[in-house]
């Protein structure tokens, strides 16, 4: 006979935990199950000391745990404290491997083969997913373990340490100095973990601190008293059986993402994108009756979050009717329009008034509101300018704006937007700059939705992304083409074109290709390349937001170029005839097209050194095709005097953002590891926070909500972002330079790794100091500059030949 | 693209500091030429001490040059109007740059460096290398070519080693760079090093 409860809670994360007590506090028979040893595990596994931010801050907790920001180990004792005060049922080592049934009758299934019944389900497991075990006898011994807290711990032991990802390499590292460490990979390289960690783990070998077994498989793990040593690994290596003699293992093979467990629960993704989250009522329940999902896995990745969604979710089972935590916020938020009253009426008007969210669930609706800011701009307000950097989105709740768009040399056109309409989709796309001017009508009422709240959006909800594409196809072709288009043209050409997507170095077309059509890049960047006497020489970059292939098209002749994306990249493929047939019937479509075909037909004729073409291939390589500003330094005149990071030190607390010394050199161009500001920063894409954003000039800058936990570190492909205390930093004054004293900035770095509370800094490009960038102003010979990709062909081609000739 | 940019620390700013100091050094040649003292003791005549005190302060400007290069001025001001966009973040608000805009006029990032920002480092270096230069001349009509064995002729030629080493310096910062990525051929410093050991 299994045991009954009315709620089982899956995943003692914060979500889990507040869920369990709340449902004690109000005397519910229920049951937390936890995979792990123990509750918090994500917690557990932070390092020590490390301070656990409460973000964010206006959210008001409502659980009957306590919870705040401070130290790593205080947060936990408080929960154990209050999980036994409160008397939770809570069972660790119990992984959930099955749910059946339905609401009000639900067949647990765990792992060792128990089940239990509940009659509801609040699934609350995040996304860490369960670590994945060796698979093989021995996996449970006390001698295995499967992480790794403090290396410190193990002395003058002999260690296996098994996998080849970054998390094994880093672990073998740091047990390296004091013990005998053995590295087991399946593959024969270790080419899948990062740079620094090969390199790191290639210096360990060749001095002998790390010995490895390449294309090894385990196969069991023994209790063995021969040597002296506890346990005895078993391995498969190329030459054959091996027993490695050793105190312990270390397996890091990585987890298993709880995507497909959930859905073997019956629950339901809109997509298969990996990022989309299940669809939830605005109780939280999925699509199975009486299963409910909290936290990360439901899209809330904040612990506080998480913590009052644990709360209501067991209001909600128990029938009792409660207002959400964030209520406030939103009524806070329609405080500012006049005519809208309460919560309610505001989020019915926006369900009424904006077709495009029409689709969304309440919940997500709610989510949207609390991303965003409603407002009442007076009329003839700038919402934003043409070539501003801003890249929110905004929807029309009432009243209208209009646009002005100031063509390339032409006469500047205006539209009118009205009413549900919704503006400033292209920025957010592309990731450059604005378009157009737009300006406020009368009585006019807007909703502005930051960048991520709308990716995030986009990603989950699918009716909104069809609809975003059917009204974005236009305006991007009369946008590139022609402003003055009619509409029943722009129907016409629209039909039965295509978004494509492609990956750096995808080729959209190949020299010699019969021709295919217009190519509109909506995001990215391409070269456009020739073969030269066998070679392949880049011609162009055109960056997002101009039109390829136009070239074919006009002369009839086939491709008379390769064209490559230089970054990720997303198209609007118009067709041939339809492109042609406007053309004939529109002279002043077809003279845009035309002198845009003679401008390429005289860069195609000037004739490129194979010099310019290498070093644009080169940076493309490095990934300036997806920066939008970088810092680029000239080592012809470069003195590698540093003053560049000293610079930067000195006018941000004491750290430098940049490394000089660092990054590849191509002829004499080198590319130091500094911040590009990226067309789509990929720091951006998992800041839970959402402290990460692009101001109206271009930079990407970390604000002061960054809680410090290293996913953009993580994610920047460049190495760019590094983790340090933000402090107060005095600049040396006169007198302490002039007699060579006082604090300078190595003293501030030593202090750094003392402090606990770490950030995540990054190149700002001097926002808010008068002035060129410090690194820029601080270089005595002009060797530093910085540029964005539009123009670095301008300075390859005139600069760096008239440099080849100069001195 | 800045043009500046593109300009060697010797033609910065279209050859501000050259044309500067050949200004000052070809207006202190035609005031030494016509204007007639009484007596010949150089030094000590009311033109020997106006240029005496020009090129102290031009050497106080020099010596300026190396708190310039270890000091990077940070004054703080309002080139965006999305200043507190990470704040307004922290309300789990959107960026609105609307609301901010109206509370600061928007300012773009200047073109071009101003002094009024603390210039530029290379700019420093073009007028120490020109103004250096232009001591030589400066000084030495100073010294109204009087030399003997004092202490005024020894700080003469001291001054006249340090500007001689500025030479050096000068040529060292034009070639060396180059020479330095083609030795280095892509490799640091510790890849070298490696090599070695």
């Amino acid at each position: 006979m299994s045991e009954n409860f009315k709620i089982a809670i899956i995943g003692a994360g914060p979500g889990g935990v507040s869920a369990a007590a709340r449902a004690a506090e109000q005397g519910v028979s229920h049951i937390l199950l936890e995979s792990a040893p123990h509750a918090a595990n994500t917690l557990h596994r932070y390092q020590k000391g490390k301070l656990v931010m409460a973000e964010p801050k206006q959210l008001p907790l409502r659980s009957t745990m306590s919870f705040g920001a401070g130290i790593r180990e205080e947060i936990l004792e408080t929960w154990q404290q209050e999980i036994t005060k409160h008397r939770v049922n809570l069972r660790t080592g119990a992984t959930v491997s099955a749910i059946s049934g339905q609401c009000g009758d639900f067949k647990i299934t765990l792992l060792s083969g128990e089940t239990l019944t509940a009659e509801f389900v609040v699934l609350a497991i995040g996304l860490q997913g369960n670590i994945r075990k060796l698979g093989m006898p021995g996996e449970d011994l006390p001698e295995v373990q499967y992480q790794l807290d403090d290396p410190n711990e193990f002395c003058n032991e002999t260690i296996v340490v098994v996998g080849g990802g970054d998390a094994a390499v880093e672990n073998a590292l740091a047990l390296a100095g004091q013990n005998r460490v053995i590295l087991i990979n399946r593959s024969e390289e270790f080419s899948n973990c990062k740079e620094l960690n090969y390199d790191l783990l290639m210096a360990a070998v060749t001095e002998g601190k790390i010995e490895t077994r390449v294309s090894t498989w385990a196969k069991c793990v023994e209790n063995s008293s021969a040597g002296g040593l506890p346990i005895s690994f078993v391995v498969q290596t190329p030459q054959g059986l091996e027993h490695i003699g050793c105190h312990r293992v270390i397996a890091r093979l990585g987890a298993n993402p709880p995507r497909r467990l959930v859905e073997s629960f019956g629950v339901s993704f809109p997509n298969n994108d990996i990022a989309s989250v299940p669809q939830l009522s605005e109780r939280y329940e999925s699509n199975v009756p009486g299963l409910y999902i909290v936290g990360t896995l439901a899209g809330y990745p904040l612990i506080k979050q998480a913590m009052n969604q644990g709360y209501e979710v067991v209001e909600y089972i128990l029938g009792n009717p409660v207002e959400p935590a964030d209520e406030v916020l939103l009524r806070e938020k329609f405080s500012g329009i006049n005519s809208i009253h309460s919560v309610s009426e505001g989020m019915a008007l926006i369900r009424d008034n904006l077709p495009l969210l029409a689709s969304l669930t309440t919940l997500q609706l709610r989510e949207f509101m609390l991303d965003s800011a409603i407002f009442a701009p007076p009329p003839g307000g700038v919402i934003f300018k043409q070539n501003d950097y801003s890249n929110s989105f905004f929807s029309i709740l009432r009243g209208k704006v209009s646009i002005h768009v100031e063509g390339k040399g032409g006469a500047p056109a205006i539209f009118t937007l009205n009413a549900g309409d919704f503006f400033g989709e292209m920025g957010l796309l592309s990731g450059r700059r604005r378009s157009g001017t737009v300006i406020a009508g009368e009585d006019c009422v807007l909703v502005e939705t930051p960048r991520r709240s709308m990716l995030k959006l986009l990603q989950t909800a699918t009716g909104v992304q069809r609809r975003l594409d059917e009204v974005s196809l236009k305006r991007i072709v009369r946008n590139y083409l022609d402003a003055s288009l009619q509409e029943s043209e722009l129907d016409h050409l629209v039909q039965e074109s295509q978004f494509k997507q492609y990956a750096v170095g995808d080729v959209l077309f190949n020299e010699g290709d019969k021709a295919g059509g217009l190519y509109m890049i909506r995001r990215g960047s391409v070269t456009v390349s020739r073969i030269i006497a066998g070679k392949e020489v880049v011609l162009a970059y055109v960056s997002a937001g101009n039109y390829v292939g136009e070239m074919a098209l006009v002369s009839n002749m086939p491709r008379s170029a390769t064209v490559r994306a230089a970054s990720p990249t997303e198209v609007v493929l118009l067709e041939a005839e339809r492109v042609s047939a406007v053309m004939l019937r529109n002279s002043s479509i077809r003279s845009k097209v035309d002198s845009r075909y003679l401008e390429r037909v005289r860069m195609g004729d000037s004739a490129l050194s194979g010099k310019f073409s290498g070093l644009v291939k080169f940076l493309i390589d490095q990934g300036v095709g997806e920066a939008t500003d970088i810092l680029l330094i000239d080592y012809s005149r470069c003195i590698r005097c540093n003053n560049c990071e000293a610079a930067c030190a000195d006018v941000h607390d004491g750290t430098s953002r940049l490394n000089r010394a660092a990054g590849p050199t191509y002829e004499q161009i080198h590319v130091p590891a500094s911040c590009r500001h990226c067309e789509h920063p990929h720091c951006m894409k998992d800041c839970p926070p959402d402290a990460i954003h692009r101001s109206v000039n271009g930079e990407v800058f970390i604000g002061d909500s960054c809680i410090g936990c290293g996913n953009c570190q993580n994610n920047c492909p460049y190495g760019v972002i590094q983790m340090a205390t933000r402090k107060a930093h005095q600049q040396r004054s006169i007198l302490q330079i002039i007699f060579g004293t006082g604090n300078h900035h190595s003293n501030a770095q030593s202090e750094a790794s003392e402090t606990p509370a770490k950030k995540a800094v990054k190149c700002d490009m001097c926002k808010g100091i008068l002035g060129l960038p410090a690194c820029v102003r601080a270089c005595p010979t002009g060797g530093a500059f910085r540029v964005s990709p539009e123009v670095f062909l301008g300075y390859v081609e005139d600069g760096w030949e008239n440099m080849q000739t100069e001195q | 693209m800045n043009m500046m940019q593109h300009a060697t620390l010797l033609k910065y700013n279209n050859c501000r500091y050259f044309k500067l100091s050949s200004l000052l050094v070809a207006s202190c040649i035609v005031a030494y030429a016509l204007v007639e003292t009484a007596e010949h003791p150089f030094g000590g005549t009311w033109l020997g001490y106006t240029l005496g005190i020009i090129s102290t302060l031009i050497m106080f400007l020099l010596m300026w040059y190396g708190v310039a290069k270890r000091r990077t001025p940070k004054i703080s001001g309002r080139r965006h109007y999305h200043e507190s966009a990470g704040q307004n973040h922290n309300n789990g608000g959107a960026q609105s740059g609307f609301a901010t805009q109206q509370k600061s006029e928007r300012r773009k990032r200047p073109a071009r460096e101003s002094w009024r920002y603390g210039g530029t480092l290379q700019g420093w270096l073009s007028s120490h290398v020109y103004l250096g230069f232009s001591l030589l001349v400066l000084a030495s009509l100073h010294t109204g070519f009087q030399f003997g064995w004092n202490i005024h002729t020894l700080s003469y030629i001291l001054m006249v080693v340090v500007i001689t080493s500025g030479f050096y310096g000068m040529y060292t910062y034009l070639n060396y760079p180059r020479q330095i990525t083609q030795n280095m051929a892509g490799d640091t410093l510790e890849d070298l090093l490696l090599k070695i050991t």
